[in-house]
C-alpha cells in the first residue's frame, strides 16, 4: 500500500475534512489564550449577556463567558470522543484478532455474543448506565467504549480470516515464526487500513451520542461544560439566546463533518472500489 | 429457507434473554436507591425498611429477578411504576403511540427523500448537481437530530410562529371537528418528522447513490442499453431493483437509529412517547419503568433484525446462515 502525497492532496474528502478538523483543534488548543475568562467562573449580574468585546460569545445564564465554555466544553468532548474510540479499537482488534485466529467454538461464542451487543439499543442503554451510575467523565467514557467496538471485531475478524489461509501467511509458519510475531508483524499492518477508516467514523459517532447525552443532562455535569450542555442552556429560544444554541451546534457539525469526510477520504484512498 | 427462518428466531432467544437480564443487573446494582425519592431525610429507618419492602427492593438481587421474570413470562406483568403506581404495560402501551407515529412517519420521509434524490444524484453522478447534493447530504449525516430540532423550533415555531414545537396536540384538540383534529396532528408532526427524518434520509441516501452508480455501471445495464431498452426502464425496472437490496439489509440499522433519534426528539418536542418516559425514568430511579422500556427496546431492534434477516434470505437464497454471518 503506497501512498503518495500528490494523491492525498488530489483526494478531496480527505483534504476538506483534514483541514476542518485542523481548523476546529486549533481553536481547541489556542482558544484559552483568546480570552482571560474562566469557563466555570459565575457572575450573576451579567447574565444572558450578548456577545461583546469582555464576552466574545456572550454568556449563559450564570453569567459564565460563553467563548471559555465552547473551547472547555470541546476539548472535554474531543478527548471523551478520542479516549472511547482508543479503547474500543483496542478491545475490538484483539477479540478480533483472536475470535477470527482461534477459531472453532471460542469464535462461534465470540460472535454470538457480538451479536447480543449489536442488538443492544444502544442509546436506551448508555442512558441507563450513564444515568444511573455516578456522573462521571470516566464512566461515559468506558460505557461508550463498551458499546462501540462491536464493528470493529467484525471488520478485524473478517480480514483475519481472509488473510490467515493467504500463501504469506503459512510460509511465515513455515519458517517457524511463532504466532504472536505472525500476528502483529504480519497479519496486523494488513488489516490496518479498514481498521482506521472505522475508527475515525466511530470518533464522530461518539461525538454525536456524547453531545445527545450532554444534551439530555446526563453526559458532562456542570460546572464543566460539553457542547450538548451547553446546547441545553440554550434550549428555551434558541434563536434569541442563538449564542448559546448556534456556536455549539455548529462546532459540533463541523467536527463531525470534518472527521466524516476524512473517514471517507482515507476509504477512497485505501480502496477505491468499496468507497461509497 | 424454513430451516434457516426457525434457526434465526431461536437464536433471538439467548440473545433477548441475556441482554434483558444484563439490563436489570445494571438498574438494579447502580448507586442510588428509589425509596429515597419517597422519604425525607429526618424519617426513620423503619419507615424507609416498610417503602423498601413494599417495592421488593429489601430481597436478594436473584430473588428479585426470578419474580420479575416469571411475571413477566407467564403473565405478562411488568410490575407498576414507582412513581405513580400505574402499570407499566399501560404506561408504555400509551408512550408507544407518539413513539411508533413520529418514527413511522420519519422512515417514509427519509425513504421518499433518500431514494428520490439518491436517484437523481446517481444518474447525475460526478457532475455539480450531483456534488453539491452530496455535500449538503454529508452535512445532514453529521448533523445532531436535536439540535436540528432546536433550530427549527426556534425559527418556525418562535419566530415565525407558523407551526407549533411541542406535544402531539393543541389544548383545545379535543372541540375541533374531525378535519380539524387531522390538520392540527398534522401539524404538530411536522417538524419532529423532519428532524428525525433528515439526518436519516441522508445516511439512506448515501447508500441508494452508491447502488445505483455501481449498477448503473454494470455488465448487465449495458447489455440492456446495448439491447435499446429505454433509459426510463433501465432505469426503474434493472438499476433500482438492485441497489434497493442493500436498504432492505440496512433496516436492522436504520429501527434502532430511529428508536435512538426518537429518544432525544421527543425530549426535544415534549412528545408523549417511550423516549420521554425513559428519560424521566431515568432522573426519577423508576425501576419497573426502566426494565420495561428496555426490554420493549430490545424486542422491537431485535424483531426488525429478524424480519431484515428473512427478507434477505428470500431475496438472496445465498443467504441462509440464519444468524451473523459475515
Amino acid at each position: 500500500m503506497k501512498i503518495f502525497p500528490q494523491k492525498i492532496l488530489k483526494n478531496r474528502s480527505l483534504s476538506s475534512g483534514f483541514t476542518t478538523v485542523a481548523i476546529v483543534f486549533l481553536f481547541l488548543l489556542l482558544g484559552p489564550l483568546l480570552t482571560p475568562n474562566n469557563h466555570t467562573f459565575q457572575d450573576l449580574s451579567a447574565s444572558l449577556q450578548t456577545p461583546s468585546v469582555s464576552h466574545w460569545m456572550g454568556t449563559d445564564y450564570y453569567g459564565r463567558d460563553v467563548f471559555a465554555r465552547l473551547v472547555y466544553g470541546g476539548r472535554i468532548t474531543w478527548l471523551v470522543a478520542v479516549i472511547s474510540t482508543f479503547f474500543a479499537v483496542c478491545i475490538g482488534t484483539i477479540i478480533g484478532l483472536f475470535s477470527a485466529y482461534r477459531g472453532g467454538w471460542i469464535d462461534f461464542v465470540v460472535m454470538r455474543f457480538v451479536d447480543v451487543m449489536l442488538a443492544f439499543p444502544k442509546l436506551f442503554v448508555v442512558l441507563l448506565i450513564v444515568g444511573l451510575g455516578a456522573s462521571s467523565t470516566n464512566l461515559l467514557i468506558g460505557v461508550l467504549a463498551l458499546f462501540s467496538w462491536m464493528e470493529i471485531t467484525r471488520i478485524v475478524r473478517s480480514e483475519v480470516i481472509s488473510q490467515k489461509n493467504r500463501t504469506y501467511i503459512k510460509s511465515a509458519r513455515a519458517l517457524g515464526l511463532g504466532t504472536p510475531r505472525i500476528i502483529i508483524k504480519h497479519i496486523l499492518p494488513n488489516i490496518l487500513s479498514p481498521v482506521i477508516v472505522s475508527s475515525v467514523l466511530l470518533i464522530s459517532t461518539i461525538i454525536l451520542v456524547e453531545s445527545g447525552l450532554s444534551f439530555l443532562g446526563l453526559g458532562i455535569q456542570a460546572p464543566n461544560a460539553s457542547w450538548g450542555s451547553i446546547l441545553n442552556d440554550g434550549k428555551i429560544d434558541p434563536l434569541g439566546t442563538w449564542w448559546l444554541s448556534v456556536p455549539a451546534g455548529l462546532l459540533i457539525l463541523t467536527t463531525v463533518t470534518g472527521f466524516n469526510l476524512i473517514g471517507d477520504g482515507l476509504q477512497k484512498l485505501f480502496d477505491p472500489r468499496k468507497s461509497l | 429457507m424454513f430451516h434457516g427462518i426457525v434457526r434465526r428466531l431461536l437464536s433471538a432467544i439467548p440473545t433477548l434473554l441475556i441482554g434483558i437480564t444484563l439490563c436489570f443487573l445494571i438498574i438494579h446494582l447502580a448507586p442510588g436507591n428509589p425509596a429515597m425519592r419517597f422519604l425525607n431525610p429526618s424519617q426513620s429507618a423503619e419507615t424507609q425498611e416498610i417503602i423498601r419492602e413494599r417495592f421488593s427492593l429489601n430481597q436478594s438481587l436473584m430473588v428479585q429477578y426470578g419474580h420479575w421474570l416469571e411475571r413477566v413470562l407467564f403473565h405478562f406483568d411488568f410490575g407498576y411504576s414507582f412513581y405513580n403506581g400505574k402499570s407499566c404495560v399501560a404506561v408504555l402501551a400509551s408512550a408507544l403511540k407518539p413513539t411508533l407515529l413520529l418514527s413511522f412517519w420519519a422512515l417514509i420521509f427519509a425513504l421518499f427523500v433518500g431514494i428520490s434524490l439518491g436517484i437523481v444524484a446517481a444518474t447525475k453522478a460526478d457532475t455539480r448537481f450531483d456534488r453539491i447534493i452530496n455535500s449538503i447530504m454529508m452535512v445532514f449525516i453529521s448533523t445532531p437530530a436535536f439540535w436540528l430540532g432546536l433550530m427549527l423550533i426556534g425559527l418556525f415555531t418562535i419566530r415565525l410562529g407558523w407551526l407549533p414545537g411541542s406535544h402531539l396536540h393543541s389544548l383545545y384538540y379535543d372541540q375541533l371537528n374531525g378535519f380539524g383534529q387531522i390538520l392540527d396532528s398534522v401539524r404538530h408532526l411536522i417538524l419532529p418528522v423532519l428532524t428525525l427524518g433528515l439526518p436519516l434520509a441522508a445516511t439512506l441516501f448515501k447508500y441508494i447513490r452508491a447502488g445505483m452508480v455501481d449498477a448503473l455501471q454494470s455488465d448487465y445495464i449495458l447489455a440492456a442499453k446495448a439491447r435499446g431498452f429505454r433509459q426510463s426502464t433501465i432505469l426503474w425496472k434493472y438499476s433500482l431493483k438492485n441497489s434497493l437490496l442493500p436498504v432492505v439489509s440496512l433496516l436492522g440499522m436504520i429501527i434502532p437509529a430511529l428508536l435512538s433519534g426518537a429518544l432525544i426528539i421527543e425530549v426535544v418536542f415534549a412528545l408523549p412517547g417511550v423516549g420521554r418516559a425513559m428519560v424521566t425514568a431515568v432522573f426519577g430511579r423508576d425501576y419497573p419503568i426502566l426494565m420495561a422500556g428496555v426490554s420493549l427496546a430490545f424486542f422491537i431492534v431485535i424483531l426488525f433484525n429478524i424480519i431484515a434477516d428473512i427478507i434477505n434470505m428470500i431475496l438472496d437464497p445465498r443467504i441462509q446462515t440464519g444468524s451473523g454471518g459475515l
